[in-house]
């Protein structure tokens, strides 16, 4: 059933005009955000969201992955080229990125990102695709009682990846629960913090909630962030075909190390709040620890570039698979896709192990082949799209807040979702700017509704017994050991800056 | 006694949770579940969290103000924007609020500036109303003008 599974919704996905269309239109809309510093795939989301109203869910999902899962592989760009990082885990690749451009090797630099993320790409698809026949059973097993835990179980995950600020991801995901709150009842349909609102019966839209609480803040970061001198861009972007051939060559040769940091990323996607920066770092450091010279690293090592652009690409395969079979998205950058795919008419949850199947794959294919499709693109254009990360966010800044609104009215028709843009957006960038991590919240406010029904369902059934249930125990020692590791890492942090 | 301004996330976020919670208080049995367990739970995490902020100013002197002079001054053109496109729309508002921002906020050149403005007419009325045939807002001048 797997097996036909898989190849007619490969073929569904290569006879579809209109999907193949929207997959490259995806890809080259991924790639741009990548290159553009301050901008990246959880915004891309965010901006392309509106554009997939409409669209059937499947077409739209293809979509938003494709557009997704590329972002890392051009963001790789400006981080080798001048030093700024495109999206947040490619920053681990300026360390040998960056000099390798200074040493006049930016050419072999782009080529090895290019291989190494479609390869990592690539190998993430194949290890969520072995994975999906071992899910299924296991998310089947799961009753009402597990997955209001596992709601409580992906906001401690997502808090916990905020690092020293677990308290701080707690109360921003309570909070989008609490957000979620604001519609009528759905046990007895009694309003609730919806004032007699139309707009708000409903609940508070999840798209204008993301936007808010993401697009807004980055907005006034984007206006007032450091320009780029183009004319270093100018001097460091030239190199030939050769040279770039060259990197790509590379990741040939060091296969092994290819091939273990993308098993080491996909395997850090799967387990919900680790994300992108924890995945490309721990490689680059498992590059430089399996190395027999560890000295060239942080001077030009190629092997410094390949490793964490791997783990970028791969992790996405791993952190699908939570996200689509258990509504715990692996990573910030799904906790989106995953208020998008909600809002697409998709929801994310046991019931993909069995009617959604078909969905599945189509997702897992659109990350190989887009994964693939990136490589070609950027090998073919990467002078020009490197040209792109010059753009002065002056310019940008005025068509995002249009499209951020765009996005908010078309969510729910309704103009009065501006305000809640406002008020949120302006709670948004105090979280951003007091450092209070922010993806917690989209956990939240995707994950309330489906928490509130299964707490009303187990209370029903089972009583407060339904916490004594052998797998709600298993949740409660996860949620309870994740709090207790967080805290026993800031204790330990805590008494090594008293000694030092 | 001077408040560290890393602690008004925490106050902000404490009086939204209370505020919730007040609220919650009046719900029926059913509704109220989920608001109640939320909502005391993430005050007493905002209440503790305060603490802590207020706690860290003996230790480190926090002089950075909530908005920088570029922060407030970009909030205020979102702001604008908003206001604006409330009351002009789509169509005829973020062509116009795009050319605004440009000439006076970012400095361009008045051609720069047209042609952004066309640009932003060709997403909006071209490509969104046209093309996708999506209903945009129309805004809330024209529409009490009809």
């Amino acid at each position: 059933m797997l097996i036909e599974a898989s190849v007619s919704s490969l073929l569904d996905l290569l006879i579809s005009p209109h999907m193949v269309l929207l997959l490259v239109v995806g890809v080259m809309i991924g790639l741009f955000f990548g290159i553009m510093p301050g901008l990246g795939g959880k915004l891309g989301i965010v901006f392309l969201i509106p554009f997939t109203f409409g669209m059937d869910p499947l077409f739209g999902a293809v979509f938003l992955l494709a557009m997704h899962s590329v972002v890392h592989t051009s963001g790789a760009i400006p981080s080798i080229l001048f030093g700024i990082p495109g999206t947040g885990p490619d920053a681990a690749t300026i360390v040998d990125g960056y000099p390798m451009a200074q040493n006049g090797e930016a050419g072999r630099a782009l080529g090895a990102t290019l291989a190494a993320s479609g390869v990592g790409g690539v190998i993430g698809a194949v290890f969520l695709s072995l994975l999906l026949p071992f899910a299924s059973p296991l998310v089947l097993a799961f009753s009402p009682a597990e997955f209001f835990l596992l709601a409580v179980l992906g906001i401690t995950f997502i808090a916990s990846l905020s690092g020293d600020n677990l308290l701080k991801g707690l109360v921003v995901g309570l909070f989008g629960l609490m957000i979620s709150c604001v519609r009528l009842d759905p046990m007895s349909g009694e309003q609730r913090y919806t004032y007699d609102q139309l707009f708000l019966w409903d609940g508070i839209d999840a798209v204008t909630a993301v936007i808010a609480i993401f697009a807004i803040p980055e907005l006034i970061g984007l206006a007032t962030r450091q320009e780029v001198n183009a004319e270093k861009l100018a001097s460091t972007v030239k190199y030939t075909f050769a040279e770039v051939w060259e990197g790509c060559l590379d990741v040939g040769r060091h296969w092994a190390l290819t091939f273990r940091t993308s098993i080491i990323g996909a395997v850090i996607g799967l387990i919900p709040g680790l994300g992108g920066d924890v995945a490309s770092w721990m490689c680059y450091g498992h590059a430089v620890q399996s190395s027999k010279t560890p000295e060239r690293f942080g001077k030009g090592a190629v092997e410094g570039v390949i490793a964490p652009e791997t783990a970028n690409n791969s992790k996405e395969g791993g952190s699908l698979l939570p996200t689509l079979y258990f509504g715990i998205p692996g990573s910030s950058g799904m906790a989106i896709l995953l208020g998008a795919l909600v809002t697409l008419g998709v929801q994310p949850g046991p019931q993909m192990a069995t009617l959604g199947l078909n969905f599945v794959w189509t997702l897992v294919w659109t990350l190989a082949i887009a994964n693939i499709l990136a490589v070609f693109i950027l090998l073919a254009c990467a002078p020009w799209f490197s040209k792109l990360a010059s753009i002065r966010s002056e310019l940008l800044v005025p068509f995002v807040v249009v499209l951020s609104m765009l996005g908010c009215y078309l969510a729910a028709n309704a103009w009065q979702n501006f305000i809640v843009l406002l008020v949120l957006g302006l709670i948004g960038f105090l979280l951003k700017k007091h450092d209070w991590p922010r993806p917690p919240f989209v956990v939240g406010i995707v994950l309330g509704p489906v928490a509130e029904g299964s707490l009303h369902k187990a209370m029903a059934i089972w009583g407060y017994a339904f916490l004594l249930r052998p797998l709600s125990l298993v949740m409660l020692a996860l949620i309870l050991g994740t709090i207790a590791l967080n805290i026993v890492r800031l204790l330990r942090r805590s008494s090594r800056h008293a000694h030092s | 006694m001077r408040i560290p301004e890393r602690s008004i996330t925490s106050g902000i976020m404490l009086l939204v949770f209370l505020f919730f919670l007040a609220q919650a208080l009046f719900f029926g049995p059913l509704a109220r579940t989920m608001p109640l367990l939320i909502s005391v739970v993430g005050a007493v995490f905002c209440l503790v969290q305060f603490v802590i902020d207020l706690k860290k100013k003996s230790k480190e002197v926090d002089r950075q103000p909530i908005f920088s002079c570029d922060e407030a001054k970009t909030t205020a053109w979102i702001v604008g924007f908003i206001l604006g496109i409330s009351l002009l729309g789509f169509v005829y508002g973020a062509p116009l609020l795009v050319a605004i921002y440009l000439y006076f906020y970012a400095g361009e050149r008045p051609l720069t500036v047209v042609l952004a403005a066309l640009a932003c007419v060709a997403f909006t009325y071209g490509f969104m109303d046209h093309l996708m045939e999506i209903q945009l807002y129309e805004g809330l001048l024209f529409e009490n003008l009809r």
